[in-house]
């Protein structure tokens, strides 16, 4: 009597339970942090180092101009004023800057400023 | 949030006695009067426990056993419970493809029990408890837990030669014997 009662087995707890209880997010976690924690920041730096060390080398297509990542990231002007002496001079130096048209005498515009015959 | 040492230990450990014994510990639950969801949801609280405790119990076992008495008892059951509970499947034991309507009845004559007399069969049969360790745990004698697994094993006894006889008595009437039997083994 006993043997058959022993050969019943008892019915199993649902998978749902063993889920709840063990598989999430206990087993997530460890890999989830050492993601988060520690591959993610190491790939945003390395990202960052790779992106400034390579700023000398031109894009395909586009001109020479060689203009530093630091003046590139830093779009306020206002940041250049710490930037070494011989630092791209001639841009900042307003006295250099020729404004040609201004020195012409022609205006190409067809309408002249001021009508001539009607001076008096 | 990382899991220490300790707490890696004790999901490894809680882990291995929730394989090995939480059919078990669901059919106890079972046998207190819980549906098989209100005992699956306490077994859940008590390895939830467990799994907090920095070191792993003496007997565990003994443990979870006697945490699910605790709290199975202060079970508060809400009016949806009660009716879910109604509804949801009562089977107590995983379907045999040898099971015959005989071991059907008895199952569900084991479910039918007083409650007293199937906790002590439970704990006796699939927790191999003895009748000094049933007594102990349910602060009863050994000669008490022995009664009433005597008299539960008994009626059981009687059910399964009362659904024996009854198939001898119609013989070639089996199918319509089945067909007219209730939902046995809690199914």
């Amino acid at each position: 009597m006993e043997t058959q009662l022993n050969s019943w087995q008892p019915r199993r707890p649902s998978a749902a339970l063993e889920r709840r209880l063990f598989a999430t997010p206990l087993n997530f976690m460890p890999k989830m942090a050492w993601f988060v924690g520690w591959l993610l920041p190491a790939t945003a730096c390395a990202l960052l180092t790779f992106s400034v060390f390579n700023s000398g080398n031109e894009i395909p297509g586009r001109s020479s101009s060689r203009e530093p990542m630091a003046a590139t990231m830093f779009s306020n002007q206002s940041y250049l004023v710490g930037l070494p002496d011989g630092f791209r001079k001639g841009q900042n130096d307003l006295s250099s800057v020729t404004i040609d048209w201004t020195n012409r005498s022609g205006s190409t515009s067809s309408m002249p400023s001021f009508p001539r015959n009607r001076m008096n | 949030m990382g899991k220490t040492v300790s707490g890696e230990l004790a999901f490894n450990w809680c882990r291995q006695l929730y394989e090995k014994k939480a059919a078990e510990l669901v059919l106890y639950g079972r046998a207190l009067g819980l549906s098989h969801s209100e005992a699956e949801d306490v077994v859940q609280e008590t390895f939830v426990v467990l799994m907090q405790k920095p070191r792993m119990p003496l007997r565990p076992e003994h443990y979870c056993v006697r945490s699910i008495r605790n709290r199975a008892l202060n079970y508060r059951r809400s009016l949806w419970r009660r009716l879910t509970r109604e509804l949801e499947a009562r089977r107590w034991f995983e379907k045999s493809p040898s099971e015959g309507p005989a071991e059907r009845a008895a199952m569900r004559c084991l479910a039918e029990l007083p409650l007293e007399q199937r906790e002590v069969i439970v704990l006796k049969i699939w927790h191999r408890y003895t009748f000094e360790e049933i007594g102990e745990f349910l602060e009863i004698s050994p000669n008490t837990a022995s009664g009433r697994y005597r008299y539960g094993l008994q009626k059981i006894k009687l059910q399964l030669e009362g659904v024996v006889y009854e198939r001898d008595e119609l013989d070639g009437d089996t199918v319509k014997f089945l067909a007219t039997a209730p939902p046995v083994g809690g199914a």
